[in-house]
């Protein structure tokens, strides 16, 4: 799999991939997308560049330990709620900010998802391919 | 020190301050939507188990402050001993079953604790797992029984069920609440065959058994049958499971009694004479056998915490508590050996102490009776009286011989004499000054909250001469006898036990056994054959389609004509697909149809206008090929692998097409019957007013059913964590 081409391409495609899953996690409450799309995307991107670097390669680049960021994620996703249980509301409840930009906390929610989905995947996907590649 | 007493102080008194003879309810609310509240019930009989909770406690932790002085944690050892106190102080005074339950759970861990404090002994870390295993079953039980006895009565309030009590009888949940109810006081108050795990806990230190197997844990029990009475008394199962219990505790324990030569050890068989007496006076039930069960839980929390102090003092000063060699300590132990005596003589039964009073009461009680429980009470209380003798002559008065361990001299340390020595005088005082008080305040009181309906009157120490006090002079004549010839009493009860098996062996078997059975069913279960979990899973499934299968509504006729040339077209490809894996001879092959076939199911949801649900299928769909082909290099070739035998392969067969037409039949009758749209209705709706986006599938996973996707997401890392842990094991072993 180490051909030239696979490589040259390969960084090119995942640079606009995770841009693309960016793209479909913000746009995710109004056309298809969202957060566990997103990350799916991006997991899908990093095994691309397993694939045509290694494992090891892709962790470096990354630097945060996977399992480290998809804690972080579903830290974002519970912490979102406390802002409404805080305000009185039930947790989980979504407040909204709507004077300039609509933005509210389902979408800091839909964020930890993606974090929680990309790290918990890219963690298997690493440690498997550590492994058996 | 000074905090310690100032708190045991605080809690005497301010019960004091609080309590009257009628019974005082404090209320506060605490889980309203499950009936628990915090509520406090403080009558005669709380009253009663709280005052000599709090009063040996301070005694206790007063005599442990030398005890356990210069041993490592004995700090923590004090924070252990007042939890303990509180939790059990919590126990009695509680007004509401689940608050009980609470407390009563509560004591089983401090409990715990405390008898397994020397932890770096082997045996004191069994010993203390055996007796939490042991209440903390019984508590399991106790806990279905208080259930079933707040459903039966529609409340939790201790003093509401009381008042409804008489209106059970009937109720079909009566008798397993009884039962269950039992289970639990039984196991907690050490009663057959349940007592072995009192002895096993006297591998704790003095001051524990001083104050756990006097006035508190093992009273738990009875403390709670005797609340209870009320409610349950009136049955014969009642009165004959208590009756039959009681004295069979106290028979068989009182003769294993005489077989020890561990002073702290016939003293803890002794206790369970005491509670199985106890019990078997609550199922009398009487006016007289209630007084006597009341006068001899105080009689015997005073005596028992005396005499475990008495003969931790005789350990810390000679370095054993063996019987055959400790003698003539009155010289040296000269206080220990008053405390003693006092404790003894109330022990055996000599006027004015509590023993002698309680002991009065008790023969009257069975005389009402009849003569067998009459001859059972004098045989226990003779041997009874004989292992004082033992206990207290043996050590303090006999001379040395060659065997004796010299003594130290440690009665310079105050409060190593102190505390047993208060409790003795306590108790003289108890019934020769203070018994009209006594009556008046705790014991009256008590007795009512025990048997509301029947009159009770004061306990009094002379009432001239009749058969029950010629009865406790036989007693005592009798005590002295078996005292003098016991050595061959012993021989006799070793002879005749050795062959019956002891209780703390049948916990052994058990134990052993259910560690045995669940590392077989491990075994079976979790083989860690891929395939076979696979088959498993797949088996289950087949099987409920088949016996279970679900009753949806079926259209009666097909629409042929709304079938599209695409959606044939799409269906060949998949059934193509499908049998190219099954038949292919070559991995990659069958990876790459698997995966068309995935992709086709995502043209389905494409058509049928769920983007979302297809690109999420189409994703995952791309991972699971990365997966594969990660995987697919370390697997063996199809061509080695050696086939399944004929019969393997028909009954995977069967189950493939069972759960196919199973599935086949959800789906079509989902797609054919009307289906429910409130819910699509409610998100369509409120989907932009409500969450502001027009995404519904995106607003409910982030907005409306936030909460599931949180769990998800926690699975997916979840899983992920695993994974990480199976392989990080893996990289160890190779490495």
């Amino acid at each position: 799999m180490k051909s030239v081409i696979f490589r040259t391409t390969a960084h090119i495609v995942i640079g606009i991939m995770l841009l693309f899953s960016l793209y479909l996690l913000f746009r995710g409450h109004n056309e298809p997308g969202g957060g566990f799309i997103g990350a799916l995307i991006a997991v899908i991107a990093f095994a691309l560049l397993i694939l045509s670097e290694s494992p090891r390669y892709v962790r470096k680049r990354i630097g945060l330990p996977p399992g480290m960021i998809a804690l972080t994620g579903i830290g974002l996703s519970l912490g979102s709620g406390f802002f409404a249980a805080f305000s009185g509301k039930t947790y989980l409840t979504g407040l909204w900010y709507k004077n300039v930009i609509t933005v509210g906390t389902p979408l800091l929610f839909d964020v930890g998802v993606y974090l929680a989905i990309t790290g918990g995947v890219l963690s298997i996907l690493l440690d498997l391919s550590e492994e058996l590649l | 020190m000074g905090f310690s007493v100032a708190l045991h102080l605080f809690i005497v008194i301010g019960l004091w301050v609080l309590y009257t003879p009628l019974g005082v309810d404090l209320h506060w609310n605490w889980v309203p939507s499950l009936g628990a509240s915090f509520s406090i019930r403080l009558d005669g009989l709380s009253m009663l188990f709280s005052w000599l909770i709090c009063g040996i406690g301070l005694f206790v932790q007063l005599y442990a402050f030398h005890y356990m002085k210069g041993k490592p944690l004995s700090g923590l050892f004090h924070v252990y001993l007042t939890l303990f106190m509180v939790a059990m102080l919590g126990l009695v005074l509680a007004g509401n079953l689940m608050l009980l339950f609470v407390f009563w759970e509560l004591t089983t861990v401090t409990s715990y604790l405390l008898i397994g404090f020397n932890h770096d002994q082997e045996i004191s870390r069994k010993n203390a797992l055996q007796a939490m295993l042991v209440t903390g079953a019984g508590g399991l039980a106790l806990l279905a029984g208080l259930i079933l006895l707040g459903q039966m009565a529609g409340t939790w309030e201790i003093i509401q069920i009381i008042n409804r009590g008489a209106a059970f009888t009937s109720d079909k949940r009566f008798t397993p609440a009884l039962i269950l109810i039992l289970i639990g006081a039984f196991t907690k108050s050490a009663q057959v065959p349940f007592h072995f795990w009192l002895p096993g806990a006297m591998s704790a230190p003095a001051p524990v058994s001083a104050f756990l197997h006097s006035a508190t844990m093992v009273k738990a029990g009875v403390y709670l049958l005797a609340r209870l009475a009320p409610v349950f008394s009136q049955s014969d199962l009642w009165f004959w499971s208590l009756a039959l219990t009681g004295g069979a505790t106290a028979v068989w324990t009182v003769i294993l009694t005489l077989q020890q030569r561990d002073l702290k050890l016939m003293l803890a068989y002794s206790t369970n004479v005491a509670l199985g007496k106890l019990v078997f006076l609550l199922a009398l039930g009487t006016r007289y056998a209630i007084s006597a069960a009341l006068m001899f839980t105080i009689a015997h929390a005073l005596y028992k915490a005396a005499l475990f102090m008495v003969i931790g003092t005789v350990d810390k000063a000679t370095g054993t508590r063996n019987i055959d060699q400790v003698a003539g300590l009155g010289r040296t132990l000269k206080f220990s050996f008053l405390a003693a005596g006092l404790s003894a003589l109330s022990k055996a039964g000599v006027p004015p102490l509590p023993g002698f009073l309680s002991k009065e009461y008790m023969y009257k009680a069975a005389l009402q009776i009849s003569y067998v429980p009459t001859i059972l009470l004098v045989f226990v209380n003779a041997l009874m009286g004989a292992m004082v003798l033992l206990v207290v002559v043996r050590p303090f008065i006999s001379k040395p011989d060659a065997m004796t361990v010299p003594a130290s001299s440690v009665e310079k340390y105050v409060f190593l004499w102190i505390p047993p020595l208060c409790l003795g005088i306590l108790a003289l005082l108890a019934t020769t000054i203070g018994l009209h008080w006594l009556n008046t305040t705790l014991i009256i009181p008590a007795a009512r909250a025990v048997a509301p309906n029947v009159w009770h009157e004061s306990l009094k120490l002379w009432q001239g001469l009749n058969l029950p006090l010629v009865l406790s002079g036989a007693s005592l004549l009798f005590a002295f006898f078996l005292f003098k010839c016991h050595t061959r009493i012993k021989r006799f009860i070793d002879r005749t036990t050795r062959m019956l098996p002891a209780g703390s062996q049948c916990y052994d078997l058990i134990v052993k056994g259910i560690i045995r059975s669940g590392s077989v069913l491990t075994s079976v279960l979790q083989h860690g054959r891929l395939t076979g979990y696979i088959f498993m899973l797949f088996f289950l499934m087949a099987l409920i389609f088949l016996f279970n299968t679900p009753a949806l509504p079926m259209p009666d006729t097909v629409n042929w004509q709304g079938i599209r040339f695409y959606e044939v077209m799409l269906a060949l490809g998949l059934a193509a697909a499908v049998t190219t894996v099954i038949l292919s001879r070559s991995r990659l092959l069958a990876i790459v149809s698997l995966s068309v076939a995935g992709f086709i199911t995502t043209l389905f949801l494409m058509f049928y206008n769920a983007p979302d649900v297809a690109k999420t299928q189409l994703l995952v769909e791309t991972l699971s090929v990365i997966f594969l082909v990660i995987i697919v290099d370390r697997l063996p070739k199809f061509s080695e692998v050696r086939p399944h035998k004929f019969g393997t392969q028909m009954l995977n067969t069967a189950i493939a097409v069972t759960i196919g037409a199973g599935v086949f039949k959800i789906l079509y009758a989902m797609n054919t019957a009307h289906p429910d749209t409130t819910l699509i209705g409610f998100f369509s709706a409120n989907s932009m007013i409500a969450a502001h986006g027009r995404n519904i599938v995106n607003v409910i996973l982030v907005d409306f059913r936030a909460i599931d996707t949180l769990g998800e997401i926690t699975v997916v890392v979840m899983a992920a964590l695993g994974a990480s842990a199976i392989l990080l094991q893996k990289k160890r072993k190779n490495r």
